[in-house]
């Protein structure tokens, strides 16, 4: 893809791009979806839409209606839709009618990478994070929240003036100009992931450059997380890191230990090492309050063959494990980890996953009667789900994607996995069954199988080379 | 298409491993099987199956080997795709896949059901276990060469009889063939889910029929076909009164040394830094016996001569036994974990007659050693965390497979690190295959082989090359989880010839001996381990960098005498390996002198650094503290009256952290000041220094905790502070936050092996401090003595044994000379040494004094010769390994690009790819 924005880039300079404001991305579709947040009830799927052709003047950040999805998922009939004849039951569907709020769709720069939603019950925000490599912001957004401060549900504002399907506005995108930093610093190119500590509002971003002067962690504060803040905190960029391995490419907080610590573990998809980092609060009685974030320790990859080439991190959601789940390239493969020791992960288990794994998602789930650790891997070059048992060691199913699956989101009822296919900009609704030990015959038949596609938002369009 | 291409390479002169169709046409290829198939003139008509015994390769050309028609195969599940590729190895040219839809772009293969998870076949039925759909496939052998295009019915269409499949109760892990003792067909079904194994008459192949499920719950013999597993009975009870009724001792646990982690200490890195952490005896949580929950078999193995089927459990520390005969459970093997896989073996030799040769086990009696000498057929199996584990099938127990043979008053172990249980391989294992080779015959009388116990130099066979890469006898491959294959041995028909020294050149004398249950060496063990050259002196230079340095009598040297003076640089050292002792043969092997035996030394490079950083304690995230977080006093700052450094997660004891009578280890302090807004900076400047000139940045230990250390002030903070409160308020408000700090070795050389690691003797006690954890100390005292002898008898040593891991300095005599006597001795398992200090006249004080030793001087050698384990590279993702009986060939099968990827025996080397 590469050479395509190559392409446009120059197309683009030799049409006097600076004074060409570019076509308005569409409001209601979905264009190269990158990443994907979903709120605390299940309420609504937020969906980046990367503009990785540079078709548009910017990328979206679009509200999906998961009860209007639901309520489609649920529906038999055809309805407007048309049938999925990979999956049967299942329905192809425009994705407009879940989008019912265009005009709250916000634009933000191109390439964007990942995205969290969190919510600060103090102060009774719910807020979007989305980390965008075209202007090197952390882009955020107040939710359900109109300009008077009234509720109101699916709205977005990043500082877009009112202005529906406007662009966010400086006062939204941090990380940009240095004088907001608390160093002065700005955010460094090629964020590959964000993570979230709501409980400290730490906001904690990896990089995956492979030059090695260039810092490769940066840390924001989200003031809205500390008592007392303003209703109009912003977050700030604390501090950035330099040598640390080269292209770390995920993040995964960890819950346990000492909380006064926020610590979190990277993976790099360039060195056989994990990383760990943390975030030092400040010392109140020595009335130190400047945090930065540091690299607590490196380990290397152990016991298997290179592992040089990881792509992402989830904890097991078990309560009281200490395992890690990791998708790696090299080889391909699902690695477990034990993280009894934190600064000695190991690899306990390597499974085998289909070409190309790229993301993943550990849920708990009901597997013959018994809670069970489920892990979701989408492998984008070969257009798969693949779902693994990690205590048994052994691939539960599979499912074939639309094309270029790249995220993985968990619906918070339990009910249904969303997946981000990036190359056919569509959002697959998988439906997850309450219990995953089906019979032979129903694993055959959807919708009644464990897991089954129930629904793909938006047509399947595959890149164009020239719109 | 592709011959031409095959061709083209051949005239360019194309010598890499070849590879058949490098268009990866595998899709996470997952086991194998073989076939024997006589093929037709005709190709439209079925093979013919033959035993497998009728299909060899030839040596030269991998063709056929008896007959020109006779085609051994390859049969390859296709885990990703729920399909069986199938390939022919006789293939000498061409297209080595078998295309089963020609018509269709690129190679298509037989279908089966989604996930096959296992494979087995005879010259009846292939079988294929599927866990996607939970059927049981079985295709016809004579009709896998076949064209089935249509592949909406997978070619049922056209060839009835080429798939069926039946239901199975669960989804199933492994397969297995055996006939009973009537000559009927048996096939049995491990289902882990269920907790039992299912057997199927096979003998009418197309319509298997179920005989019912062995619940491995049930107790021994009492279980029948047709139990329901009941998931609350109490399998530990029932396995501790099968052991006794077998007459059969339950070990005790306190004598077993626990498994270590899973690092691979084997694995050379550089410098002492690269090493994180120890290396030392751990708990490792595999190894938790009784395991809670129902049964999970898992892998099979038959022993068809006795009708027993083996079964592997991963809830259960036994193995089951079941009875082809009864179908019921006959009785249990403890093998103290649980197991994934298992591997049978053919029946060893027992260890032959007395042998006139010297360091020779054989001459040890049999019933005194019976984990090395007692010839039988052996059960390997994989645990946890890739571990692999030897059962016994005459004696039904354990092997002590990691304590080496005979005399061995000590208990040695071939890697002090892992159990005595445990077969010395630290690198996770995926996968295990018997090799009885060719020479092999099941009554070992019979057993073709080639060297007789009486063999010498003078008198070796003809043709005989009995170098480590030739095996003739009964092994073990073992797949490592890192790509590469290591092979235990069992019974190596040709170590007489090893021992003679034959095949080799230049041979003087021999330190050979053969380890049953051992890794098999990767060089011939014809010289005693020896140092490569005089230990170097280094020295840190500026930017990081360093200086060796020449012997001087100033620099400090590896004691190479019984003394050193002031003139002395230690050049005129004539001691074996410059003074380093390397552990020898245990006493009654038939040696007059002390040998370095290969067995107990370890080929690796040893740095001592002096106050040296302990390994994996250069950390960023301390916390210097005289308060909690709340701001109220830190009572453990209270009640001593020192400072706290706190780091979550610094394993401080589980490092090494020493602090004990004599020593107590220095924090160095390496970030600059990063002041407090309140605090100034010039301040700072002025009593820390920064950047390259740093001054008061070393806290010594008072007392050392897991996750936290309480430090002494700098020396001379106080004085340049003012007082010592001042210097309190000025270290925490100049280091206020997540600093970058390093323990070191305090006064002493800090020994790291690159493969040994650092090994210490600290343990954290119930309330978290660091102690000297005893046991370890006195195995060190104790090693310590049974060294250096020679230099120093006992009787004459003033100075002690160092702490374990630690090379430490003695005082001068009053003559002012360093002696062998009062000089403290460094001992570990594998090596033993001295450290003199540079001697020097010192015209001030009129008489030698030990020069001053600058931290950050390295000593540095390395030990070769030692034993170390044969590897064989395979791909980087291997999943199983099949040894090709006849064909003196294993395959091995990775999942990842490469594929099916075949292995020579004598010499052992790789030779063909097929993906």
């Amino acid at each position: 893809m590469r050479w395509k924005r190559t392409v446009f880039l120059c197309l683009a300079a030799l049409s006097g791009c600076p004074d060409n404001p570019g076509r308005d991305p569409p409001r209601d579709q979905f264009f190269f979806p990158i990443a994907g947040a979903v709120d605390a009830e299940g309420r609504w799927l937020y969906v980046v839409n990367s503009d990785f052709d540079l078709a548009y003047n910017g990328g979206t950040v679009v509200a999906v209606d998961l009860d209007r999805v639901r309520a489609r998922a649920a529906s038999p009939e055809a309805r407007g839709c048309s049938p999925d004849t990979d999956a049967p039951g299942a329905f192809f569907c425009d994705e407009s009618p879940f989008i019912p709020r265009p005009d709250q769709t916000r634009r933000i720069s191109p390439f964007g990478v990942d995205a969290a939603w969190v919510r600060y019950p103090a102060a009774g925000r719910d807020r979007l994070y989305v980390i965008v490599r075209g202007d090197g912001s952390l882009t955020w957004f107040d939710l359900n929240r109109a300009p008077d401060g009234s509720r109101d549900d699916g709205a977005l504002d990043c500082g877009n003036g009112g202005d529906p399907g406007g662009a966010c506005g400086a006062s939204h995108r941090a990380g940009v100009d240095p004088v907001q930093g608390l160093r002065n610093d700005v955010l460094p190119p090629d964020p590959a992931a964000l993570s979230v500590d709501e409980t400290q509002g730490w906001i904690t971003v990896v990089h995956q450059s492979t030059d090695p002067n260039l810092p490769r962690a940066s840390l924001f504060r989200d003031p809205i997380a500390l008592a007392g803040a303003g209703q109009s905190a912003a977050p700030q960029l604390m501090n950035v890191v330099g040598q640390l391995p080269a292209g770390l490419s995920s993040l995964a907080l960890v819950r346990r230990g000492d909380r006064s610590r926020s610590t979190w573990l990277a993976t790099s998809r360039s060195e056989a090492t994990f990383t760990l980092l943390q975030a030092y609060p400040g010392s109140g009685p020595l009335q130190d309050a400047r945090p930065f974030l540091y690299r607590a320790a490196l380990a290397p990859v152990q016991g298997l063959n290179t592992g040089a080439n990881s792509r992402a991190v989830a904890l097991d959601p078990a309560p009281g494990s200490n395992r890690a789940y990791v998708v790696s390239r090299s080889p391909e493969a699902l690695l477990t980890l034990d993280l009894t020791d934190l600064n000695r992960p190991a690899v306990t288990e390597v499974l085998a996953l289909p070409l190309g794994p790229s993301r993943l998602t550990a849920l708990t789930a009901e597997v013959d009667g018994a809670p069970r650790t489920l892990v979701f891997v989408v492998s984008y070059d070969s257009r798969r789900l693949t779902v693994i048992d990690p205590e048994a060691r052994r691939v539960v199913t599979r499912l074939q994607t639309q094309r270029g699956p790249h995220q993985l989101v968990r619906d918070p009822r339990g009910e249904y996995l969303f997946i981000m296919d990036f190359l056919d900009s569509t959002v697959e609704v998988l439906r997850l069954r309450p219990n995953m030990a089906v019979s032979a015959e129903q694993r055959t038949r959807c919708p009644d199988a464990a897991l089954c596609r129930v629904l793909t938002l938006g047509l399947p369009s595959p890149p164009v080379v020239n719109r | 298409m592709r011959p031409w291409r095959l061709g083209l390479a051949a005239l360019v002169g194309c010598t890499s491993t070849p590879v058949f169709n490098s268009t990866n046409n595998f899709t996470r290829a997952s086991d194998v099987a073989f076939v024997c198939l006589e093929l037709p003139t005709d190709p439209s008509r079925a093979s013919a199956v033959r035993p497998l015994s009728d299909c060899t390769l030839n040596a030269g050309d991998n063709g056929p080997g008896i007959a020109a028609n006779l085609h051994l195969h390859a049969l390859v599940t296709q885990s990703e795709r729920g399909e069986v590729a199938v390939v022919d190895l006789a293939t000498t040219a061409g297209v080595a896949l078998v295309d089963n839809a020609p018509r269709t772009p690129g190679f298509s293969f037989l279908h089966v059901g989604p996930n096959p998870t296992a494979i087995a076949a005879d010259t009846r039925s292939v079988w294929v276990a599927c866990e996607g759909d939970r059927r049981l496939y079985r295709m016809d052998p004579a009709l896998l060469r076949q064209d089935v295009d249509g592949l909406a019915d997978g070619g049922n269409a056209r060839f009835p009889d080429l798939r069926t499949s039946v239901a199975l109760p669960g989804a199933p892990r492994d397969v297995a063939l055996d006939e009973d003792v009537q000559g009927r067909h048996r096939l049995y079904v491990s289902l882990p889910d269920r907790g039992t194994v299912a057997v199927y008459d096979v003998e009418e192949p197309t319509a298997p029929m179920l005989l019912g499920e062995i619940s491995l719950a049930s107790a021994a013999s009492d279980g029948g076909v047709g139990d329901v597993p009941d998931e609350s009975s109490d399998v530990s009870t029932d396995i501790q009164d099968d052991m006794l009724d077998a007459g059969m001792d339950v070990e005790d646990a306190s004598t077993d040394l626990p498994d270590a982690s899973t690092d691979t200490p084997d694995a050379p890195t550089d410098g002492p830094d690269a090493r994180d952490g120890a290396v030392g005896l751990v708990d490792g949580g595999a190894g938790s016996c009784p395991v809670s929950g129902a049964p999970r078999p898992l892998g099979l193995a038959v022993d068809t001569a006795q009708n027993r089927v083996y079964v592997s459990d991963e809830r259960s520390c036994a193995v089951h036994v079941l009875d082809g005969a009864s179908r019921a459970v006959l009785y249990r093997l403890e093998l103290g974990v649980p197991s994934r896989a298992l591997a049978l073996t053919g029946r060893a030799r027992a260890i032959a007659a007395p042998s006139p040769l010297p360091m020779d086990p054989s001459t040890v009696a049999c019933g005194a050693d019976p984990d090395h000498c007692q010839g039988t057929a052996y059960l390997y199996a994989l645990g946890p965390e890739g571990g692999v584990y030897v059962l016994d099938l005459e004696r039904r127990e354990r092997v002590r497979a990691n304590r080496m043979p005979d005399p061995n008053p000590d208990g040695r172990l071939l890697d002090p690190t892992l159990s005595p249980y445990r077969v010395a391989i630290s690198t996770p294992v995926v996968a295990l295959t018997a090799m009885n080779t060719r020479e092999f015959a099941p009554d070992p009388a019979m057993a073709t082989v080639p060297c007789r116990a009486t063999v010498s130099r003078e008198t070796c066979p003809t043709g005989i090359n009995a170098t480590p890469a030739h095996l003739r006898g009964v092994f073990v491959g073992a797949l490592l989880r890192t790509g590469s294959l290591q092979l235990v041995d069992v019974d190596d028909y040709d170590t007489p010839c090893r021992r003679a020294g034959c095949g080799a050149a230049g041979v003087d004398a021999t330190v050979y001996r053969f380890l049953r249950h051992a890794p098999r060496a990767g060089i011939a063990l014809d010289r005693a381990p020896r140092l490569t050259g005089r230990p170097a002196v280094s020295v840190p230079v500026t930017g990081g960098e360093r200086m060796n340095v020449g012997a001087s009598p100033g620099t400090p040297a590896v004691a190479c005498a019984d003394s050193r003076g002031p003139n002395d640089d230690g050049t005129a050292c004539t001691a074996e390996n410059f003074g380093v002792e390397v552990t020898a043969f245990a006493a009654g092997q038939g040696t007059s002198t002390p040998t370095p035996d290969p067995y107990r030394a370890r080929n690796e490079s040893w740095l001592l650094t002096w106050e040296g950083i302990l390994p994996g304690l250069d950390l960023s995230g301390g916390q210097l503290l005289d308060r909690t977080p709340e701001g109220s006093p830190d009572p453990d700052v209270a009640r001593t009256g020192r400072l706290k450094l706190r780091v979550d997660g610094a394993a401080f004891c589980a490092r090494g952290v020493l602090v004990d009578g004599a020593t107590r280890d220095l924090v160095t302090l390496v970030d600059d000041p990063r002041p407090t807004p309140g605090m100034s900076a010039s301040v700072c400047e002025r009593l820390f220094g920064s950047g390259t000139t740093t001054v008061r940045r070393d806290l010594r230990v008072f007392e050392a905790y897991d996750d936290h250390l309480l430090v002494d002030l700098p020396e001379g903070l106080a004085e340049a502070a003012g007082d010592e409160q001042g210097a309190r308020d000025a270290i925490l408000r100049c280091f206020p936050q997540a600093t970058r700090f390093q323990v070191r070795a305090s006064n002493q050389w800090l020994a790291v092996g690159s493969r040994t690691g650092y090994e210490h003797a600290v343990r954290a006690d119930a309330q978290g401090l660091c102690v000297v954890d005893r046991a370890r100390q006195d195995a060190t005292d104790a090693l310590s003595t049974r060294c250096l002898l020679a230099r120093v008898p006992l009787a004459r040593r003033t100075g002690g044994t160092c702490a374990t891991g630690r090379v430490c300095l003695g005082e001068l005599d009053p003559s002012g000379r360093a002696t062998a006597a009062r000089t403290p001795i460094f001992a570990n398992p594998y090596l033993c040494l001295q450290v003199f200090p540079g001697v020097r006249n010192d015209p001030v004080l009129g008489r030698p004094r030990a020069e001053t030793i600058l931290r950050g001087v390295q000593l540095f050698f390395t030990v070769t010769g030692a034993y170390e384990a044969l590897r064989v590279e395979t791909g980087m993702f291997p999943q199983a390994a099949r040894f090709a009986p006849w064909t003196d060939r294993f395959y091995i099968v990775d999942t990842g690009a490469t594929g099916l990827v075949e292995y020579r025996l004598n010499p052992i080397a790789r030779a063909r790819i097929f993906n």
